[in-house]
């Protein structure tokens, strides 16, 4: 699920010979670890007051909504509408 | 229910729709315009329309429902869903649009424009009008029900008006109509999304003390995987995203782009669009769990309950009204998309693979899109009890059949019409087979195997269709190598402007 996503994040992020767009994906990456780790991690943390919750959620839940499904509703749908841009650009050069 | 408010929003949300739709008729004049919308469609209508037709109205009352009964599993449907829509703008956009051009509007012309074979179109165009009745079905089934707890005319003639209006205004304008009244629709559905989260926090006192009072009752539910093994939370995850390339009614849009530049805002609009609409789903069954986990609420007798149970609690009436529209609109606007796919089979895709193009196809083309009403209505009055599980049938129909054929088919050279065709049989007889083993209780019975674990079946029929498409071209690769035209197929695959 980290490599799937990460992978297609990249695929819209990554512009050749511009190092920037390769940390942006790295970053990327690198959240979906952190919120797939943090999801197995905390799977089993029981919560019995507010105060155990993270961001509102359980903890383990909190890091599936926030480090994996927000992030990749942010870079997929921006990274593809970027990548769209590119390839536009492509077409007006090529005609 | 019959509160004056909500009634008569009801009924000027079905006017404005039906008066868009029928006004639609003076663009709809030919099989271009019907089943198309010209060729000419934008950005914004894309966006909108892709997360109307996306959201039906299981989104609104089955979602919470399953947000109830099974927790944060629920959600990886949802949540899938919304990553499943750019997904689908990645691997399937550019390349449809590429095939399109003023012969080639439908999902089956584009397979037979790219693999050169009339009996893979009528294999692509089975799959999608076996899924349209079972999946429309389910629709008209939801809209009785949803007109009947609002108007309390009685089943009977709330059926009688769903089919009614559910098939008007897609008979008359077709897909214009369609696309139009899904803007309208869309409109709806996030704004009453956006309140009704609003209320369903505050109902709770917060996300963390909704939470918390989950847990007090029953811990699983507000966990990673909720209250099912997390085997199947992660099948639903790989049948919701990648399965969503599969649906007819939302990537048959890419082939009515007026260019392929629309894309780019497309994908924006209809993610961040279904990922608002996912909020109700997500905080309307959260907050009612939590209401009767506090002793607020009693037991729901049925999951499907949440949404109403907590409008009528814990909402004003106009808000109430706005979200019953927003529920009717959401089913409006599937089943009219479906409708119009289903009538562009029937019309134009199997007679032409048949060898016998339709002439007046205006005619057929409204005469069929009546037809397929009136026999999903007789489906969804005969199965009755069996109509919800229809509809997942219709869903893993679209998935396993059309997901190879456009995400493999469409990017790899060697891929061959026997390739569409095999995966496509896998595709209807593995659905069918899970439905008898599984929905009607076979297994149980007779004995037959079912997979263990949770893994849903529809992920496993995926699965196999998506291997016997691979094993299938490699076997038939030589043959169509040789037979198929060079540079005929670069054509096909480049991915790049119109032809």
């Amino acid at each position: 699920m980290v490599g799937g996503l990460g992978t297609l994040a990249g695929l819209g992020l990554v512009r050749r010979r511009q190092p920037l767009t390769w940390i942006a994906t790295g970053v990327v990456f690198a959240g979906f670890f952190i919120g797939m780790n943090g999801l197995l991690r905390n799977e089993s943390v029981v919560v019995r007051s507010p105060e155990d919750t993270l961001l509102g959620f359980q903890p383990g839940t909190a890091y599936l909504i926030y480090g994996i499904w927000v992030l990749a509703f942010f870079t997929l749908a921006g990274g593809f509408s970027l990548l769209f841009n590119r390839l536009g650009d492509g077409d007006r050069r090529s005609s | 229910m019959r509160d004056p408010i909500i009634v008569w929003m009801m009924v000027l949300t079905l006017a404005i729709t039906m008066g868009i739709g029928l006004y639609s008729y003076l663009e709809a004049r030919t099989q271009r315009q019907y089943f198309a919308y010209d060729q000419k469609l934008r950005w914004f209508f894309l966006g909108i329309a892709t997360f109307a037709s996306m959201m039906s109205g299981f989104g609104f009352v089955g979602g919470p429902g399953l947000v109830y009964s099974t927790g944060t599993a629920s959600l990886w449907m949802t949540f899938a869903g919304g990553i499943g829509i750019p997904i689908t703008f990645m691997l399937v956009g550019r390349r449809l649009r590429a095939l399109a051009g003023p012969d080639i509007f439908t999902l089956p012309d584009a397979v037979h424009k790219r693999f050169g074979s009339q009996a893979a179109r009528f294999s692509v165009a089975l799959s999608i009008l076996l899924g349209i009745l079972a999946y429309l079905g389910a629709q008209i089934l939801a809209a009785a029900v949803v007109l009947d707890g609002v108007f309390q005319v009685g089943y009977g003639w709330a059926f009688a008006i769903a089919l009614i209006v559910t098939t008007l205004y897609p008979l008359v304008g077709g897909i214009v109509a369609g696309i139009r009244t899904e803007v309208f629709q869309g409109a709806i559905m996030l704004f009453s999304s956006v309140l009704i989260f609003w209320f369903a926090l505050a109902s709770g006192g917060g996300m963390a003390e909704i939470t918390t009072a989950i847990a007090s009752d029953n811990p699983a539910l507000v966990s990673p995987w909720g209250s099912t093994p997390a085997l199947l939370a992660l099948s639903w995850f790989f049948v919701f995203s990648l399965g969503n390339v599969g649906m007819p009614h939302s990537t048959s849009r890419f082939l009515m782009l007026k260019d392929p530049g629309q894309l780019r805002y497309g994908v924006l609009l209809a993610t961040s669009a279904y990922m608002i609409g996912g909020l109700l789903w997500m905080a309307v069954g959260y907050a009612v769990r939590a209401q009767v986990a506090l002793g607020s609420l009693a037991p729901l007798a049925v999951p499907d309950e949440a949404t109403p149970t907590f409008l009528a609690t814990y909402t004003p009436p106009w808000l109430a009204g706005v979200v019953f529209a927003g529920v009717i609109c959401a089913i409006l606007s599937t089943a009219s998309i479906f409708l119009n796919v289903g009538s562009a089979t029937l019309t134009r895709d199997i007679p032409l693979a048949l060898g016998r193009p339709l002439s007046n196809s205006m005619f057929w083309a409204r005469t069929w899109t009546a037809v397929i009403a009136l026999a999903s209505g007789a489906v969804a009055i005969i199965s009755d009890e069996f109509i919800a599980l229809l509809g997942t049938i219709g869903f893993g129909l679209h998935a396993a059949g059309l997901v190879p054929t456009l995400v493999l088919g469409l990017h790899w050279p060697r891929a061959n019409a026997q390739a569409v065709i095999a995966s496509t049989v896998v595709a209807i007889g593995g659905s069918l087979y899970f439905f008898f083993a599984q929905q009607l209780g076979f297994a149980a019975r007779y004995g037959w195997w079912v997979p263990g674990r949770g893994f849903a079946s529809v992920a496993l029929v995926m699965l196999l269709s998506l291997m016997t498409f691979v094993v299938a071209t490699l076997v038939f690769r030589r043959a169509s190598v040789e037979a198929e035209e060079p540079a005929q197929r670069r054509v096909a695959l480049s991915g790049g402007t119109s032809s």
